[in-house]
């Protein structure tokens, strides 16, 4: 009796135990499948730019299983990608925690650390991976980047020359090669780079990045008093719709740029040559009238337009106007032969 | 010599230097091209001599401004006018009164405004790139961004600006709340200056008036904190002396313009009626104060260092500048000589407050002139002129002072 008892209480020890079993698989697998729908979701947001739909839909998998390596790297990407970078940190460290040796995601922190202005942090990040990574293109532009961050142009160029021996159409080195030259102040290898960019006939260029320093787009204009060629001066007059005199100031600050293109619109202009004791140079005036459009602070810019460039930029004009104000501009260029 | 004869000489001194500033400022406003043309690397064809747009009714207001105040001053208005013009300046009003004014201008002031909060900042001012590129690294990240640099040097800005967008999704509320606090702020220090409640409405009226004031109250990017904590450090003095140094400080790390001020307030502290002693102490704080300002730059590698230099001619430049920014603000360039002219007279007739008033409009006026000779990054530009217009403001107050002046 007792034998036979004991045999059912195995028995019935065993269905319970393969039942519970797989009722805890069965959930877990359903929570698995669950969340890898919810991670597919999220993905989908993220591939059609709604990152912040993706956003709460990886943090709520994550609530769930906070150890979701899947989850957990989705959103330290899509927190990079919405300017989250101290957010996107923490999990990067998380991750770190549960898998060490997971090089994209030493990149990825580093790429994170240049974002939040810590550029030492991320070259410390960067000294974590293998050796066999330091020739990899991505690990060097983010060198790169944080070199620059540095100041240190040099270490910035030495790296991005490594990128272009291995890749010479590489569109992020020669981007860098062209940053590096509005840093380093070397018009001559702004030319260059310039007319590797944009051809010998760029197109429709606005000039925002160079007025606002840039903030790591392409500059196309650059800072006329970091060229060894160019002299540059640009006097604006205001005036009133009766033509009285409102204003009449000097711009102290001019871009222009070192691309070709340049001193092809300046041969339209009549030209005429100047000796002194500094050497002999070719004058170009242009003298241009126009109706600034009016803005809620001030007039603050005014811009030479050939065609599609905008190839002269002065600057810190800074003169409140009324609508019927007009201006007088007049550039002088002065390049040195 | 005694402190009597310091401030004499003092005054003599402001007088010529004030008269200097508002006389090369107007000249500018009557022949614009006159000293550009003389001081430019940029040769020009212009005729130096054409007459500015503003220069007929400036000239007009001037003769007959100044025509009427001597009038005044000399007993030579017909009785009735001398008579209620007297009165008027020295009226007195109650508390309660005074409080139901405020409200009457400060209402309507605060109804027709709030719209502006729910502009888009980012379309009204291309520099809101700039902030959001530096809250990005705020406050010690690196950039290669100078703009964007500068702008974290500015430490109590950013600390407001970022607490306006986090707190209130809205990144222009506490910079119009730092104008009305500037509104109440010059009401209540030209009151303590004059000890009459009339004097501050006046000055509040005269700054609400202003339009380079109602263009900027409420932008984010212009915003007014660093005239609030000028002009409180500057209450602070007559009130709490020893906290006089923080504000200013605040100021400088919202703006490190307000540097160029220490001048202005050592004059003010000097002119103030507090003990020789505590003026020392209160010197000391602001040397303090500075020197912690300074090593907070030094930390931080500021930007600061990187773009100094040195043109004198630019001083010009700066001051014919300031007619053109100030062009709208008219009710200014017509009484700007006027003003400085009776604060001069009021000065010499024993009023201790007129002479650091004049240096205060006159000195904020040059500090522009001093950027544009020190740096060829930052220029002076008209949301600047607020402390100016401020001061202006507490000058036309002053003149309602209803103490009895005694010549020393």
């Amino acid at each position: 009796m007792n034998m036979i008892n004991k045999k059912y209480r195995l028995l019935f020890f065993g269905i319970f135990s393969f039942g519970i079993i797989f009722l805890v698989s069965e959930t877990a697998n359903a929570i698995d499948e669950n969340n890898d729908e919810l991670i597919e979701s999220a993905m989908n947001f993220i591939k059609i730019d709604r990152i912040d739909k993706a956003i709460p839909i990886l943090e709520e998998v994550l609530e769930k299983d906070p150890n979701n390596l899947n989850a957990l790297k989705n959103l330290a990407v899509a927190y990079t990608d919405t300017k989250m970078c101290n957010e996107s940190i923490k999990l990067y460290d998380k991750i770190l925690e549960i898998k060490s040796n997971s090089p994209e995601i030493f990149y990825g922190k580093a790429v994170c650390f240049n974002d939040i202005g810590e550029p030492e942090k991320a070259l410390l990040t960067l000294k974590q991976l293998d050796e066999k990574f330091d020739s990899d293109n991505n690990i060097l532009s983010t060198k790169i980047a944080a070199h620059i961050l540095l100041h240190e142009f040099e270490i910035a160029k030495k790296y991005t020359e490594k990128i272009l021996e291995n890749k010479p159409d590489s569109k992020s080195a020669n981007y860098y090669m062209l940053l590096l030259s509005f840093y380093m102040k070397d018009h001559v290898l702004a030319e260059k780079y310039l007319v590797k960019i944009f051809g010998n006939e760029p197109k429709k260029i606005g000039s925002s990045c160079s007025t606002i320093g840039c903030m790591g787009a392409t500059p196309f204009l650059f800072p006329m008093k970091h060229s060894e060629n160019f002299e540059i001066t640009a006097q604006i007059q205001v005036r009133n719709e009766s033509n009285a005199l409102i204003a009449i100031i000097d711009s102290k600050t001019i871009n222009y740029t070192p691309h070709p293109i340049f001193e092809k619109i300046l041969s339209n202009y009549d030209t005429e040559f100047i000796q002194n004791e500094f050497g002999t140079f070719e004058v170009t005036k242009i003298i241009q009238k126009s109706k600034p459009m009016i803005n809620s602070y001030f007039m603050d810019r005014t811009q030479f337009f050939y065609n599609d460039y905008s190839i002269l930029f002065a600057y810190n004009l800074a003169i409140p106007l009324e609508p019927g104000d007009y201006i007088i501009t007049e550039w002088i260029i002065q390049k040195k032969i | 010599m005694n402190t009597t004869q310091s401030k004499s000489f003092l005054t003599y001194l402001i007088s010529i230097f004030s008269l200097f500033v508002v006389g090369i400022t107007l000249l500018s406003i009557i022949f614009p091209a006159l000293l550009i043309s003389n001081l430019s690397y940029h040769s020009n064809n212009l005729e130096i001599f054409e007459i500015g747009y503003n220069a007929p009714l400036i000239l007009l207001c001037n003769f007959i401004i100044i025509g009427f105040g001597i009038a005044y001053y000399k007993n030579k208005l017909p009785t009735i006018l001398q008579v209620s013009i007297s009165k008027i300046l020295q009226k007195q009003i109650s508390k309660k009164l005074s409080i139901i004014i405020l409200l009457i201008i400060l209402l309507p002031y605060i109804v027709l405004t709030t719209p502006e909060l729910f502009l888009d900042e980012a379309s009204q001012a291309p520099d809101y790139e700039i902030f959001l590129a530096a809250k990005e690294i705020f406050p010690f990240g690196k950039t290669t961004f100078t703009e964007a640099a500068e702008q974290n040097d500015r430490y109590v800005r950013m600390i407001l600006l970022i607490t306006s967008l986090e707190i209130f999704q809205n990144v222009k509320i506490i910079p119009f709340l730092g104008s009305i606090a500037l509104l109440f702020t010059t009401y209540f220090l030209t009151k303590e200056i004059t000890k009459n409640r009339l004097a501050g409405i006046i000055s509040l009226l005269v700054l609400i008036q202003s339009y380079t004031f109602l263009k900027y109250d409420s932008f984010a990017m212009y915003e007014n904190f660093w005239v609030l904590f000028y002009v409180l450090s500057l209450y602070l003095i007559t009130k709490k002396f020893y906290t006089s140094s923080i504000s200013y400080s605040l100021s400088i790390l919202t703006k490190a313009f307000t540097a160029i001020f220490l001048p202005l307030s050592i004059i003010f502290i000097f002119y103030s009626n507090l003990k020789s002693k505590t003026k020392l102490l209160i010197i000391m704080t602001y040397g303090i104060m500075f020197g912690g300002v300074i090593a907070i730059w030094t930390f931080d590698t500021s930007v600061y260092d990187n773009i100094l230099r040195f043109d004198l001619a630019q001083i010009f430049v700066g001051l014919t500048k300031t007619s053109y920014q100030l062009r709208f603000d008219l009710l200014l360039l017509a009484s700007l000589l006027p003003l400085t002219l009776a604060l001069i007279v009021r000065a010499k007739n024993g009023f201790q407050f007129a002479t650091p008033i004049l240096f205060l409009i006159t000195g904020s006026i040059f500090a522009g002139a001093v950027v544009e000779m020190l740096s060829d990054h930052f220029v002076i530009l008209p949301y600047r002129f607020v402390p100016t217009i401020v001061f202006f403001a507490i000058g036309v107050g002053v003149l309602f002072s209803y103490k009895k002046e005694i010549k020393p």
